[in-house]
Formats: structure tokens, sequence, C-alpha cells
């Protein structure tokens, strides 16, 4: 009996394959159903997003089982298995508990760090688990998985810093004013990048959003879109000094911001700091203009830089989350291994059998005036009823031991007479 | 028994500042709190030793060293006022070596009383004293402050935000933090000067003594109004109100100890 990791995700496959075999979420209860019907898999849950498509099973013959997977998603998909086996790990044991770990601490994701994997992930296994496709080792391990990835989350730095630009500059917004709130942001031109780093200021409580563009009726929508106000392109300059980001991203051949522009923007807004983005390729906004006192203007290679120093960080905090991983595994692992019956009979026998010494022990002390032989007659007689008590259940539970569903009996035997973990 | 005490509290302000500076290149979120309960404990003792000294001797501070000491305990106790309000504890990392070199200092110097002037022995030097203990250390978390802002600000400015950049707050709440810690310790500064004139009066007959610590006192009391100035009307802010707050802290650290070991006079320690 063994927990298996069936699958392939953006590192072994390209997105032709991964697509092919992606099952969207309304089809996962009836794909469970249908993977259920293989005799191998005693417990299995499925995870498909667009960079992985995995399946984690517990079985009890790994050859079979894993002719049954691929056997399943040949037939489900219409493809022949030479088009994706290849592409296909298979993790047992140690190694699976550990795959399983990483990708819900999405210390596997594309991005290290992502938000988005554990949350996928506990869709996934509540699906599963809502139609009793899981049992006790795979809810145990992906309840386990989901502690582990908070773990990783609060203790290590891995989702700490920003690694998109909008996100950057959200970052660097925040270091220069604090709090985003009542903060006025000011979009000259468009794109995707500018709309998409204004949403996310928005998002972060900015207030105003000013809206310049050559032409008009374009700042009018974008305006709408982000509930802000459009001003003519030629009279965006007075409104400058009432930004205090500002987001450039003209299509302009030249500077539309020169540095003496700048110092008088300053001077009027009272030195109050203003924080530049420029995102223009041609640039913008002179970079001389760093160079004066409470401005800081960032350029689109500057965001990136900024994004590379955090991506490094992020590595640097994987190599702990690693560690804090492989501890867990080795938890886990023991967990599992006191499943197995002997350690588990071992252990309730010596239980009993101190209880029925320490029993003994204190009847005996409440009957001094026995001769020898009473007192070893009723040490036999606590002997024989522990023993005829525990014979049939001990029979029974070897006998299920050797049976698939052997290791249910383990763990309900382990709760109901407190057994602990060595 | 209360020297025992503050090499106690200075040895728990120093494990501090290694917390404080380790927190600054570690992502290890125990350090800064183990930092924080260290300065406390440190504090809370030196707060015992203080204690306990003034009601053996019964007088202000009277010698450089036993001043040095009050110093840093009034530096302490702004910072951790500042700490509850801004919920920042790393503006410790930069406060808290500056204590620890006030009290380091103060244990090394002599412990020697020269002569108690008369004017030590009566009420007014009480209030003289304490405004103006706390006014230098408001200017002291206001020149802390300036420093970080200085950092972080270098940090954007470099488009290569390093670790620093990380940990250190907002330029905001820096600039924030130096103008409370300012607006706190011009009022308390003038009225030690005050104060201070007000004594010289009753004692000697004249509000002003003209000794070196009194006229640098009155310098750096010029300088900090003119940096509150432009601060408030003449948006003196960031970079150049910062460097400013060092410079005037420069001044008061030569108002105190300079001009008394370079210049006699009435404040003779």
């Amino acid at each position: 009996m063994d927990i298996v990791v069936l699958g392939l995700s953006h590192k072994t496959a390209p997105i032709e394959i991964r697509e092919r075999l992606h099952i969207s979420e309304s089809k996962l209860p009836e794909a469970l159903e249908r993977l259920g019907t293989c005799e191998y898999l005693l417990e299995r849950m499925t995870l498909s997003t667009c960079n992985r498509v995995e399946t984690y099973a517990v079985v009890d013959d790994l050859e079979g089982a894993r002719r049954s997977m691929v056997e399943f998603m040949a037939d489900r998909h219409q493809l022949p298995r030479e088009s994706f086996e290849p592409s296909l790990y298979l993790l047992t044991g140690d190694e699976a508990i550990r795959h399983v770990f990483r990708v819900a601490s999405s210390l596997d994701a594309m991005v290290v760090g992502e938000a988005q994997i554990l949350g996928q992930v506990k869709t996934a296994y509540g699906i599963a688990r809502a139609q009793d496709a899981t049992g006790v080792i795979l809810n145990n391990l992906m309840e386990t998985a989901f502690h582990v990835a908070k773990r990783v989350r609060t203790e290590t730095g891995i989702a700490a810093s920003a690694v998109s630009i909008p996100t950057a500059a959200i970052e660097l917004a925040r270091k220069i004013f604090g709090d985003l709130k009542g903060r006025a942001v000011m979009l000259i031109g468009a794109g995707k990048m500018s709309e998409l780093s204004a949403k996310h200021l928005l998002a972060d409580g900015v207030g105003a959003v000013i809206v310049a563009n050559r032409n008009f009726d374009r700042a009018v929508e974008l305006a709408e879109r982000f509930k802000g106000r459009p001003v003519r392109y030629d009279a965006a300059k007075a409104d400058m000094v009432r930004a205090d980001i500002i987001i450039s991203s003209t299509g302009a051949p030249h500077q539309i911001l020169t540095k003496a522009d700048l110092e008088q923007i300053i001077v009027q807004r009272r030195n109050r700091p203003i924080f530049l983005i420029d995102i223009a390729v041609p640039r913008d906004i002179d970079p001389a203009a760093n160079e004066i006192d409470n401005v800081y203007l960032y350029d689109i290679d500057d965001l990136e830089g900024v994004v590379q120093a955090n991506l490094r960080e992020r590595l640097r905090e994987a190599e702990r989350a690693e560690v804090l991983i492989d501890r867990e595994v080795s938890k886990f692992a023991r967990w599992l291994g006191s499943l197995t019956v002997v350690p588990t009979i071992v252990a309730m026998r010596k239980k009993v059998e101190s209880i029925r010494e320490e029993e003994l022990r204190r009847a005996l002390a409440r009957l001094p005036d026995l001769t020898p032989e009473e007192r070893q007659a009723v040490s036999s007689l606590t002997s024989a009823i522990v023993n005829k008590i525990l014979h049939d259940p001990m029979t029974e539970l070897r006998r299920q031991s050797a049976l698939e569903d052997g290791h249910l009996y383990v763990d309900v035997l382990r709760r109901l007479f407190a057994i602990k973990d060595e | 028994m209360e020297l025992g005490l503050l090499y106690l509290a200075l040895l728990l302000y120093l494990a501090a500042s290694l917390g404080y500076l380790g927190s600054l290149t570690a992502r290890q979120p125990m350090l800064l709190r183990a930092a924080g309960l260290l300065a406390r404990s440190g504090f809370a003792l030196h707060t015992l030793a203080l204690a306990i000294y003034l009601y053996q001797q019964g007088r202000p501070p009277g010698n450089l060293s036993e001043w040095l000491s009050f110093y840093a305990w009034a530096t302490a106790l702004v910072y951790l006022a500042t700490e509850v309000r801004y919920e920042s504890k790393v503006i410790g990392s930069f406060v808290i070596p500056l204590v620890v070199l006030l009290l380091a200092t103060s244990a090394a110097l002599p412990k020697t009383i020269e002569s108690l002037t008369p004017p030590l022995r009566n009420i007014g030097v009480w209030a003289h004293v304490i405004l103006t203990l706390l006014g230098n250390a408001a200017f002291a978390l206001a020149c802390c402050g300036a420093f970080m802002y200085l950092l972080q600000e270098r940090q954007l400015k470099s488009k290569q935000p390093g670790l620093l950049f990380h940990r250190l707050p907002s330029l905001k709440l820096l600039d924030d933090l130096c103008h409370l810690a300012l607006s706190l310790g011009f009022p308390l500064l003038t009225l030690g000067l005050l104060s201070g004139a007000l004594l010289a009066h009753s004692t000697w007959g004249t509000f002003v003594t003209w000794d070196g610590k009194q006229i640098w006192s009155i310098i750096t009391w010029v300088f900090y109004a003119a940096l509150l100035h432009g601060r408030l009307v003449g948006g003196w802010r960031g970079r150049k109100a910062a460097i400013l707050s060092i410079i005037g802290f420069c001044g008061v650290v030569f108002a105190s100890l300079g001009a008394n070991l370079v210049i006699r006079g009435t404040h003779a320690f």
C-alpha cells in the first residue's frame, strides 16, 4: 500500500499536451467516479490546473495502478498513449509526499510563491472528498499539506515581495507614501501595463484617478472604468501638481516631461514627494528628473530590476522552505509507517500489560494477608481476563491487515485505545 | 548595587541591539520580537537603577557620566513611546544602539563629582534638567529617524532596493516620526532654556551667563526654530530636512558634551 503521484506539469510538458489532458472542475466528479472503478486505487483525487494535471492516489499494486491511470487518461481524452506518456512522472513514497507538499506550498509553480495554487488544490480535494473518493490516508496527507503550505507562507519570505511589474510599482509606492489611501494617481496615455498598475493601486485604496490622453474620448472611457476624472492632454500639466503618482505610457517619440517641468511641479507641490512610473518606450520622462529631491522616477528597466531582485530573494527563501518541507515529510512518513499492524499490536499489548500490572499491584496492596499461592492465582486471573478479551480483536486485526482496508482498522484501533505514535 | 543594575541594563540593551541589527539582515520575525523584549527589560532595569540613584543622592546628575546615563534613559523612554504609536519596531534598530553608546560612554567616564555648584540643590534645577533631558532625547530620536529616512531614500533613488528597503518603514512614516520628534523636542528645549535662564537669574542675578553650554544651546535652539519653521511653512521636506535634523543633533551633542569639555563655565560638570 503506497501513496502515488502520477501526472504531468509545466516542467515536463508544453501547453499543447497539458491542455488536452485538462479536466474542468465540473467534470472532475465524473472523472473521479470512473477512476474509482480501477481496483488498484484505494483512494484518489485529481488536480487539474493550467500548469499541471496530477492524480494523487493510495494504491496497493503500483504497476497495475499506473497502467489503469494511463489507460483512463488515454481513453477519456481520446489520445494515443505515446502522445503524453513520456511527459508523465510517477512518484511514490516519500517523494510523492514531498511533491504534494511542494505543490501546495507553490514551490513547484511557474512563479514560486504564487498564491492561486493552494486554493486550487483545496478545491480539488474538496470535490474528491465530497464523493468519498479519498480516505484516511489521502485526507491526512492533504490536511497536512495545507498546514505545511501555511507554515511556508508565514515562516519564509517566498510570497513576501512583488514579482510582477505592477505589484513592484505598488510596493515602491508604499515605501514612499506609506498608506496609499487618499493618494491621487494620474494616468498619461494608456496601455495594458499602466491600466493593470492603476487597477492594483485602486485595489490598494488610492483615492483619485486622473486620466489624460491625446484622444479625449479614450481618456473619458478610461476614466469611467477607473471611476476617475478625464483631463484634456494640453491641460494635463496643471493637474500634475495634484498627483502623487504619475504613470506615463504615451506613444510619443519624444519626452513629454523634462527635468525643468518636474522641478517646477515639485516646487508647486511644496516638496510633497512624487512617484513617477515611466512605462513608455521611448521614455516619456527625462531620466535626469530622478536627481530632484523628493522626485522618484522609475522606468520600465528599473521596475524589471526590482522584480528580478525580488525573484532572487524568493528563490533564496524557497531553499528555506525546502528544509521546512523535508522535516514535515519525515513526520508524515513516520505516521504512515505507524499505520502498519505489527507496531500497533505491540504498542497495544504494551499498554494493556502496563494497565494490568498497575491494577494488580494496587489490588495486592489492599490484600496483605494473601498466601503466595493466592497471590499467584490473582495474578493468573488478571492475565487470563486480558488475554481472552484481546484474543478476538487481535486475530481479526491480523486477518484484516492482509486485506485492502486493513489500515483503516489499524487507524481506528489506535484512536480508540489512544495509542500514540512512537 | 545600582551600578550592577546599570551594567546589566547595558548588557540587555546590547543584546537587544544585536537582535535588532540581526533582524535587519535576516528574515526572522522572532529576532525582532526578542530584541523588543530585551530592550524593554533593559529599560526596566535602567529605570530601577536610576530610581535607586536618585533616592540615594537626592540630586540631579552632577557629572557627565551621570548625565549620560539619564540621557540614555530618556532616549529609550522616548523611543518606546513611539514604538507604541508607530507599530514599527525597526526604528529600534537605530535608536537602541545609540542608547548603548550613551550608556557605555557613561559607564566608561569617571564617576567623581568635581564640585556641586550651589544651584544643584533646588527644585528649579530638577525642572531644568528634566526638560532639557527630554528635549534632547526627542532630538536624538529625530536624528535617528532622519538617518533612517536618508537610508531608505538612498535605496529608492538607487533603483536597486536591497534588504534594507524591505525592512525599513516608508519614507512617509520616517518623515512623520522626524516631524513629531522635532515638534516635541523644540517646546521642551524652549522650556528648558527658559527654566535655565530663570535659574541663572535666581542664583547669579543674570538671565544669561554666557557660558559655553548656554551659548551653544541658544545656537541650537535658533537652528531648530529655523528647521521647524521651514518644515511647517517653507515646505522643507525630505532629504534637506533630514540632513538638517542630523546637523541639529550634532549641535545638541556638542552643546551637551563638547561645550563642557572645551569651554569651562557655569555648567561645570
